[in-house]
């Protein structure tokens, strides 16, 4: 079937154009418009009204407020670049930093092909497969604090079911001290984001996968393609600006991510999963130096947008252009 | 396609039949009085749940009824974001007439940003009013010499609770001095037992230790100079020598395994002793009540017992650890300042709390005179033996993460926490713990 | 995907070791969610006791009861009020956006775009303080709109983001067609990109919806009064000085996200029939 064919009889519009995806003169990369009409930019006006007073301003405040020393109650004290310098030279931030980093790599690296994986699966039709989806989605139902609280009593080294498990079922002689090891707890605090948002990735790619038009894959089998193939050649590349979305999400979530470090191990043990957004909100919240809170807000905000939009320019993302057109 | 009726204007009528509503809000209490319309309205922010909160509502009402030019209102919140919420508000200049807080670090901070008022001479004018406190409750509410909050709740204690029947089966006595306690942890170890249930993750639980080993060595004075900021006062050979019993305690196995992910807050460490995994547990007194309501079969079999944490030093075994009180003061943008001293002179802690704390809630409200009292009452042993051991230090040194400006609070358990994984040294911690405090004061 | 597949010992082995899988990730992905819901039935008494990982010996319904007592209706209310209302503005700007911003490649809109990345990487209590003194010096404090106007704010990206990734697969030819027809920038709005982005807008719907209702650092600080109240604020009402009532704080996060269940499994079937004939042809 024409791809726009679809679409267009479904909208009770027009006839079909007589094209089909194939050839070349449907890949034009002639944008729909090429200018902003005033009509077009009221559209864009709520968007930016809202970020505007709610996200620029405050980001504003923000900046402004890594120049001061405050504790929240008394007047602030302007002190220039002290906080800066002290943040910038402490080592504490740089190890923060790297324990962000890694889990900002690994919780891509484990949700990614987990969610890319799942999401193909589900995305077939089979009433099996529906009812496990809206299991498979249930964690991301739950607020952050009710799913601390229970993984807290799973992982508890002394009543958890992870421990009576490895115990009884795999005859393990130890204790299993995935909360209270520095040396692990950051590693079980990934797997339980990625266990948290799986779900949403899987949904992301699930959809797009569902809307990788059938024509595509016919083709394919034309040509006499196995499973694996398809999967390599029509699929993956099909779902390429869904993985950057993805990846931006990932990126961008871990780095600010901390609902449940805070229930878990609020940092700990020690400042063993001490990772940046944790360290703002231990400065901010639990020492009162909004100062050096809001230095390492506007460090992790940098970084944040260098990243997004490295991924951005350098994928393509940016140019808006369909999947379609023979990406 | 002649209507023109786009998805954008479609929607703009519906934002504006709907903003009308929204715009209504909840009842916000408006906290000023205008004298000359009504009565005066005076909010109260507090944090107690179910039957202490059921306690100062009907309080609050009979006060009410007996002034009606005076509605007090009591907004409730939950205990840790409380603490974030009224900071917010204080800085802001939106906070509520008459604040809770559990004065310490924290108090002085409101303090030293002019947002508490005063209350010495309201005190002072009122002699029958100060006197119902004992004098050793006013020390976390006193700075300069000036006294900024009114005691409420209860005085609290941390102790030393077990489990009676693994005591017996090991053949153990209940452990008086410091030797005695690592001796009866030596014997558990080796028939597999934990001996000592610790809530690591939450930071102050492992203080506890500590601190009451610093007071049991070198009396309270070793605090009191690190309070005054005395410098290098976190060196001194008593919290050097606390630490290192601590972490001789961690290498003999006391604590359960992975104590260091262990939560307070969900009652995990009550539960390692009520059932039978662990033979001791340092805690507040509230605890009592945990494992009568939440753990009633052990409780019910007379398996609970109590003792204070073992001495070291003999000149010191009396010293206590805990909290005097938690206290109310009022905010300095308050406009009925009169108002809200005769609410706390006449609601606070009155007859009808006082009874009401002691036969139904089985707390121990700081005022004088009850001794009596707590004798007939259901867990009259317990309170009892609370009230006299309370009594009998004299003072109770205010937990020191609650004492400490916030800022060092939180560096001194993050330290701390280190100090019990065996990743720092106790020369480390104290060289730290003096450069937070000549930095952040 | 297309037709039958030989059912070779390949094949079957494979589809049993998908099967297996699948079945590992529903016990691991489910078994927290079933904790937390057979812990609401669990009593006070002895709730780390026992066998802490299966059911209740004696299960009850008295966390509920006390719940219900504890003036839950009312935090319902203002959680769907405010949910709802926000959840569709966020949806409609979104959209709006999304449309102009795939649509239009000036540089403009590519540098509104990065700005749109931007928010993407804040940690909300950065910029939580300047909202709090935003929305008091509007006189919000404490009110609908207060609530209202910061969740829409922050849900924007996001959906921006998921949004952008779909319409950019509607081809240009379905525009240029209408085009000719004589239809408007606002007609193809609605008349095109709406009805063809149903799936996706019901998938953010969903999401945001459930990042709205659990929201917690927003009722907290900007709300001050019981009537104001949201429900995840009632969730943290079992959570005492000192200890915390876990079967209490249990049954209050499953009633708590009962709608969120309700609303996801109502708008699944939609966003899946919408999903399947799609508009890019042919369901497999």
């Amino acid at each position: 079937m024409v791809v726009a064919e679809v679409a267009t009889v479904r909208a009770g519009l027009l006839p079909p154009p007589l094209i089909s995806p194939w050839e070349d003169a449907y890949a034009s990369e002639r944008p729909m418009y090429r200018k902003m009409t005033w009509k077009l930019f009221l559209l864009l006006v709520p968007v930016l009204a809202f970020y505007a007073v709610f996200i620029i301003i405050p980001i504003i405040d923000s900046v402004r407020t890594s120049f001061v020393s405050w504790d929240g109650l008394k007047k602030a004290v302007p002190v220039g670049l002290h906080n800066w310098i002290v943040q910038l030279g402490s080592a504490e931030l740089y190890q923060s930093f790297g324990l962000t980093l890694i889990v900002m790599v690994l919780s891509w690296v484990v949700q990614t092909p987990l969610s890319l994986s799942i999401g193909l699966f589900l995305s077939r039709s089979g009433r099996g497969r529906s009812t496990l989806s809206v299991f498979y989605f249930a964690p991301l139902l739950f607020s952050a604090a009710a799913l601390g609280i229970a993984w807290g009593f799973i992982l508890n080294p002394n009543f958890g079911l992870a421990q009576a498990v490895l115990a009884n079922v795999f005859g393990f002689k130890g204790t299993l001290n995935l909360l209270g090891d520095p040396k692990v707890v950051l590693y079980t605090l990934i797997g339980i984001i990625a266990w948290e948002f799986i779900p949403f990735h899987t949904l992301l790619y699930q959809s797009a996968a569902r809307g990788i038009p059938a024509s595509l894959y016919e083709a394919a089998d034309l040509d006499g393609a196995s499973p694996a193939q398809k999967l390599r050649y029509v699929t993956i590349p099909q779902l390429k600006n869904t993985v950057i979305t993805s990846t931006v999400i990932i990126l961008t979530g871990s780095l600010t991510y901390f609902d449940i470090v805070y229930i878990l191990t609020d940092g700990g043990p020690g400042n063993a999963s001490r990772v940046l957004a944790m360290d703002m909100y231990q400065k901010a919240f639990e020492q009162y130096q909004l100062g050096m809170g809001a230095t390492i807000a506007v460090i992790l905000t940098i970084v944040g947008l260098a990243l997004s939009l490295l991924l951005v320019r350098t994928t393509g993302f940016g140019r808006m252009r369909s999947q379609m057109e023979g990406a | 396609m002649k209507k023109r009726t786009s998805f954008f204007v479609l929607f703009v009528g519906i934002a504006v039949l709907t903003a009308g509503p929204l715009f209504a809000n909840g009842q916000s209490e408006s906290k000023s009085a205008t004298a000359a319309s009504g009565p005066a309205k005076i909010t109260i922010w507090d944090i107690q749940l179910q039957d202490d909160q059921q306690m100062i509502e009907t309080a609050t009402q009979q006060f009410n009824q007996a002034h009606p030019n005076i509605q007090a209102k009591v907004e409730w919140f939950q205990n840790d974001t409380y603490k974030d919420k009224i900071r917010i508000a204080l800085g802001a200049g939106n906070g509520p007439d008459i604040l809770y807080n559990w004065g310490g670090g924290p108090l002085r901070s409101y303090v030293a940003a002019n947002t508490v008022v005063d209350l010495t001479p309201y005190l002072n004018a009122d002699p029958t009013w100060k006197n119902r406190f004992p004098s050793s409750v006013w020390g976390p509410a006193t700075v300069d010499g000036k006294i900024y909050g009114i005691p409420t709740q209860g005085s609290d204690a941390e102790l030393l609770f077990y489990n009676k029947d693994m005591l017996k089966k090991y053949n153990l006595p209940v452990p008086t001095t410091w030797n005695e306690l690592v001796q009866d942890v030596g014997t558990l170890v080796q028939n597999k037992v934990i001996p000592i249930a610790l809530a690591g993750k939450s930071g102050w639980p492992e203080m506890i230790w500590v601190q009451y080993l610093t007071d049991r060595i070198g009396g309270p004075q070793v605090f009191n100079d690190i309070a005054a900021g005395k410098k290098d006062a976190w060196s001194n050979p008593a919290v050097i020598k606390a630490l290192e019993l601590c972490q001789q305690l961690v290498k003999a196995n006391a604590f359960e395994p992975g104590y260091a992910g262990v939560e307070v807050d969900t009652n995990q460490d009550v539960a390692l002793v009520a059932s039978g995994k662990a033979a001791f547990l340092a805690q507040g007194d509230w605890v009592y009540s945990t494992f009568k309501n939440s753990f009633g079969e052990f409780f019910n079999a007379g398996k609970l017992g109590y003792t204070a944490i073992p001495a070291v030093d003999p000149q010191y075994a009396n010293e206590v650890v805990g909290a005097p009180a938690n206290y109310y003061s009022v905010a300095a943008t308050s406009k009925n300042v009169k108002a809200d001293i005769q609410y706390l002179s006449e609601v606070n802690l009155n007859d009808f709390e006082v009874s009401t704390m002691l036969n139904k809630l089985g707390r121990v409200p700081p005022v004088k005179g009850i001794e009596s009292q707590l004798k007939s009452l259901k867990d009259g042993a317990f309170e009892s033996w609370l009230y006299n051991t309370i009594a009998k230090a004299g003072d109770v040194q205010l937990y020191w993460d609650q004492y400490l400006s916030p800022t060092q609070a939180k560096i001194m358990l993050t330290n701390m926490s280190n100090v019990f994984l065996m990743q720092e040294t106790p020369q480390d911690f104290a060289k730290a713990m003096n450069a937070a405090m000549s930095s952040n004061q | 995907m297309n037709g039958v597949q030989q059912a070779t010992p390949v094949v079957l082995i494979s589809r049993f070791v998908v099967a297996v899988l699948a079945l590992i990730w529903l016990i691991f992905s489910f078994y927290p969610v079933f904790y937390v819901l057979f812990s609401s039935f669990h009593p006070q008494q002895g709730f780390l006791l026992g066998e802490v990982w299966l059911p209740p010996t004696d299960p009850t319904f008295q966390n509920y009861a006390d719940i219900l007592h504890a003036g839950f209706f009312r935090y319902f209310l203002n959680s769907a009020i405010v949910t709802v209302v926000s959840v569709l503005c966020i949806a409609s700007f979104s959209l709006a956006a999304s449309y102009v911003l795939v649509k239009v490649t000036t540089r403009v809109s590519r540098t509104i775009f990065s700005v749109v990345l931007i928010a993407l990487a804040i940690p909300l209590q950065a910029l939580i303080i300047p909202i709090y003194t935003m929305i008091y010096h509007l006189h919000l404090y404490n009110t609908y709109l207060g609530l209202i106007l910061p969740s829409i704010a922050f849900g924007l990206p996001l959906t921006i983001l998921i949004l952008v990734n779909f319409l950019r697969d509607i081809p240009n030819e379905l525009f240029q067609a209408m085009e000719m027809d004589g239809v408007g920038e606002y007609g193809m709005l609605a008349y095109l990109v709406l009805p063809l982005s149903v799936p996706a807008i019901v998938a953010v719907c969903i999401y945001q919806f459930i990042q709205v209702w659990n929201n917690f650092l927003f009722p907290l600080i900007l709300t001050e009064s019981a009537s104001m109240r949201l429900l995840p604020l009632a969730v943290v009402a079992f959570e005492g000085q000192h200890s915390i009532d876990v079967p209490g704080v249990m049954a209050t996060v499953v009633l708590s996200a009962l709608p969120l269940i309700v609303t996801y499994i109502a708008a699944r079937r939609s966003l899946l029939g919408a999903l399947a004939s799609g508009f890019a042809g042919g369901s497999r």
